[in-house]
């Protein structure tokens, strides 16, 4: 009975191990479907010149990795929000589900204060601006990527075989 | 899908309301209905009194409704300006810059809101606006004008009608005369003895059709084809080239390359309707840049108009080849 319960803390604890490590690199996946959402969002708006409701559902189909962001703040400036509230909408539903950290969602904060009121070519810069940003992060994560998982994994290993032996 | 507007009950001030933001709709809320009906214009500017224009009067609107108490009319912030903006754009400024260029935007319904606030110039012309901070909203409705009138004096052998100029000072319905012409040519009219024709409209600045997103909204009837937002010069070529029109209109001449495109239009065949600012014909032949058109005979009527019994008023109509 005390292996069986031993054997489940040490799978459990292994188990939140993986889920923290799957995390740290689902992060990277959606800073990278991110910047490439929002490179789409930049060519719907300078080059196809579409209303941000169509251009928002547009970058957003391609990445389903951050889909959610995009059409919900599609749904919000078709509804009738003004593109800074919809946006916000927007990171706010999707900050739910998504892995990524607060200060990862800051750039597309700003870039919403900005979103659709000004030309084509002030856009552009924005957009370029935000993905700078999330680029530096991305690379930093990536950076420490293949650290953090084994980090997490042993932790998770680790902690578990602690806790039997402080248990029993 | 965009659709023009369809004539509902509700007064032109009130279908434009649902299309702005609702703090501005909160603003107009005290203001009755039949009020409502005589508003013409509605001015939005950051920080100064939110105003309403109707019966050649400018009203402050406060929340007793419309008055002329400066001291409670409804002041507009920053933050509901770029709402204005935000409404009237679709959040989508980058998509209207050519309209935007011009110092306006086009409305559902054939409204356009005309902006004001700092400029950027680029390469010695405007750019485009760096802030807007302000709106003068004309609303559109539909107004009966001399058109049914004048058609007889227009018309020509086989129910054709002469190439026309309608000439004016700004302000005095020259605008709504060709759009009531369009429609009649494009109905055609029995009792002035004019056929139903085939009619291109080159809508420089989107005031003869309205259009919103490339759809009239003003009524311009049947067999009338519309290029929005062109100059003269490319939308008549496109015209004549893709839509073989019989006659085609557009307002405003004067521009430098104006007449060429004209020009160009009489040498395709068709027969024009146009309107350029100026008090009388003799003005305008002396013109260099409308110069050409007289020079070369191209219009057989002009029509002068004037606001002496309101907008719309014929005071002459000149029969024969003008020449300058």
């Amino acid at each position: 009975m005390r292996t069986a319960g031993a054997l489940l803390v040490l799978i459990c604890s292994y188990l939140l191990g993986q889920r923290a490590a799957a995390g740290r690199q689902r992060r990277a996946a959606e800073l990278e479907a991110l910047i490439s959402a929002l490179h789409l969002l930049e060519t719907e708006i300078v080059v196809g010149k579409r209303l941000l409701a169509e251009a928002l559902t547009g970058a957003g189909a391609a990445h389903p990795e951050c889909r959610l962001l995009f059409e919900k703040a599609a749904q919000e400036v078709a509804a009738g929000r003004s593109a800074r509230r919809a946006w916000e909408e927007g990171v706010r539903s999707w900050q739910e589900v998504a892995a990524l950290r607060q200060e990862d969602l800051e750039p597309l904060l700003r870039l919403g204060a900005v979103l659709g009121l000004s030309t084509g070519e002030d856009q552009a810069r924005h957009l370029e601006l935000a993905r700078r940003e999330l680029s530096h992060r991305l690379e930093a994560q990536r950076v420490r990527l293949g650290e953090l998982i084994r980090l997490y994994r042993l932790l998770g290993v680790f902690g578990g075989v602690a806790l039997v032996l402080l248990l029993y | 899908m965009v659709r023009p507007a369809l004539a509902s009950k509700s007064s032109p001030l009130t279908e434009a309301l649902r299309l702005l933001p609702p703090w501005l709709r909160e603003a107009f809320s005290p203001v009755p209905e039949s009020e409502r009906a005589g508003v013409e214009e509605i001015r939005i500017n950051q920080a100064r009194p939110l105003m309403a224009r109707s019966g050649r009067a400018d009203w402050f609107v406060t929340p007793r409704g419309l008055c002329q108490a400066e001291e409670y009319a409804f002041i507009p912030t920053e933050s509901q300006v770029l709402e204005v903006l935000d409404a009237l754009t679709s959040s989508s400024v980058y998509a209207l810059d050519e309209a935007m260029r011009w110092g306006y935007l086009p409305m559902p319904g054939g409204h356009r809101a005309g902006l004001v606030g700092e400029v950027r110039m680029g390469g010695g012309r405007v750019e485009g606006f760096r802030y807007v901070t302000g709106f003068n909203i004309r609303l559109s409705r539909a107004v009966e004008g001399p058109g049914a009138s004048l058609l007889p004096h227009l018309r020509k052998a086989g129910g054709s009608v002469w190439s026309t100029l309608v000439l004016s000072p700004p302000g005095c319905g020259k605008t709504t005369l060709l759009r009531e012409l369009v429609r009649l040519l494009g109905r055609g009219d029995a009792r002035a003895g004019v056929r139903p024709h085939r009619v291109g409209v080159a809508d420089e600045r989107s005031e003869l059709a309205g259009c919103f997103r490339g759809v009239p909204q003003l009524d311009l009837g049947p067999r009338v084809d519309v290029i929005d937002g062109a100059p003269k010069r490319f939308a008549l070529s496109m015209l004549i080239r893709s839509m073989s029109p019989e006659v085609v209109v557009t307002d405003e001449l004067g521009h430098p390359g104006d007449a060429e495109a004209v020009l160009d239009a009489v040498g395709a065949g068709v027969t024009l309707l146009c309107s350029a600012h100026g008090s009388s014909v003799e003005e305008l032949a002396a013109r260099p840049t409308l110069r050409p058109l007289f020079e070369a005979g191209v219009f057989q009527r002009a029509v002068v108009l004037s606001r002496r019994r309101g907008p719309g008023t014929i005071e002459r109509i000149v029969a024969g080849r003008l020449v300058g």
